[in-house]
């Protein structure tokens, strides 16, 4: 499973980005090798539409989940549209929002 | 000669001076006086005015819709687009209405030809006539969030080129597209700014887009003076604008606003000098 995590940070000890569309980083991680990757967030400079833009971002990339506290409405139709869910988490690591995701997802 | 009434700072009396221009205007001079309230997000030219509206008429842009029988998923539509209106899913592609600004460009450059457009209004346009002065202005509908496109057809609607006649508009606050299209094509801004650390920050930023930005000649009329606007006068000086009129706090120019009075019907000695300050920009005479 392939996985966008809005990022304040490079590396999963930064902290999830309080926003979406704006966020400085998305890191992709790929549950299955564990890879890690840290991409700025091409929405983040945008003067207009930035949700439309991050989400058309990391729907590019094939993800299937993706890590932020919400979704506005644009981004949330982009994401949809594109088969992608949200697993809403705030206020925490990025690794404890990935442990957080596998657990749910074992349960 | 068309002269536009802005400010950077909200509230600082934009239309309590357009309102009173246009109404010494139209006293003293023998030439045709219109008023465009261009504030399509708040517009109350017309509380001080009470126009007769003689012509309305919607107001939108042209947004795509994109045929997915024809669509190949190119690309190139969102490639083109440069408020991000449009959004590539898969089996669809998502317009933003919201996002888009009407410019057409993705529709021309369709290899498939598989957009068309359909009409997004977002708001109204009224026409009419308040004494001897034509007045019109626009209203966007709440919800919608491009106030520029509709600014933009009322003064293609209601403003012809540099005539003999007196054009004033007023524009909304601020210091971003809709202030800078509604002042595009003026002889000269009027920039009411009043002197509190807020104001002199706003004027500053409206001084950076109109005149810096767009090459419009600039002058300040400076409101609520307490007799002691150093910090604004000093920004003046440095920036070589010229200052055109200074009007003082005055507790009964508020409460007659609040009553839908204009600052020249409610201080009637206030005429001389708006008219006087009317034939120095008409000279292009800009220093009080």
């Amino acid at each position: 499973m392939k996985i966008a995590i809005a990022s304040e940070g490079q590396d999963t000890s930064s902290q999830v980005a309080g926003v979406f569309g704006r966020c400085a980083f998305f890191l992709f991680v790929d549950t299955e090798s564990g890879a890690v990757e840290a991409r700025s967030n091409p929405g983040d400079g945008a003067s207009g539409g930035a949700g439309v833009e991050a989400a058309r971002f990391v729907a590019g990339q094939g993800v299937q989940v993706v890590i932020a506290p919400r979704l506005g409405p644009k981004a949330e139709a982009v994401l949809e549209g594109a088969g992608i869910r949200l697993h809403a988490q705030t206020g925490c690591t990025a690794a404890e929002a990935l442990d957080d995701l596998r657990r749910k997802e074992s349960e | 000669m068309i002269l536009a009434v802005a400010s950077g700072k909200g509230g600082t009396g934009k239309t309590t001076l357009a309102v009173s221009l246009a109404q010494v205007a139209a006293r003293s001079s023998s030439k045709s006086v219109k008023l465009l309230d261009l504030d399509v997000e708040a517009p109350n030219a017309a509380l001080f005015l009470n126009p007769e509206i003689h012509e309305r008429r919607e107001s939108g842009i042209r947004v795509p819709e994109v045929n997915p029988e024809a669509c190949d998923h190119c690309g190139r539509c969102i490639e083109l687009c440069a408020t991000h209106a449009l959004a590539d899913v898969g089996e669809s592609v998502l317009v933003f209405p919201d996002l888009c600004s009407g410019c057409g460009v993705c529709t021309w450059h369709c290899p498939q030809h598989a957009i068309r457009e359909v009409e997004h209004v977002l708001g109204t346009l009224e026409a009419g006539t308040a004494g001897d002065i034509a007045f019109a202005h626009g209203r966007l509908h709440v919800g919608r969030a491009q106030p520029t496109p509709l600014i933009r057809d009322l003064k293609r609607w209601q403003l012809e080129g540099p005539g003999e006649g007196i054009a004033i508009l007023d524009a909304p606050p601020g210091a971003s597209c809709p202030v800078m299209e509604a002042a595009r094509g003026a002889d000269q801004v009027i920039l009411v700014a009043e002197p509190s650390p807020f104001g002199l920050h706003d004027l500053g930023k409206a001084v950076g887009a109109l005149r810096e930005a767009m090459g419009l000649s600039v002058g300040v009329v400076i409101n609520r003076s307490l007799g002691s606007d150093d910090a604004i006068l000093a920004f003046c000086r440095e920036k070589g604008l010229p200052v055109l009129l200074t009007i003082p706090f005055d507790k009964g120019i508020a409460a007659a606003y609040a009553e839908g009075v204009s600052l020249v019907e409610a201080r009637t000695e206030w005429e001389a000098p708006l008219a006087d300050l009317l034939d120095r920009l008409a000279r292009k005479e800009q220093v009080a």
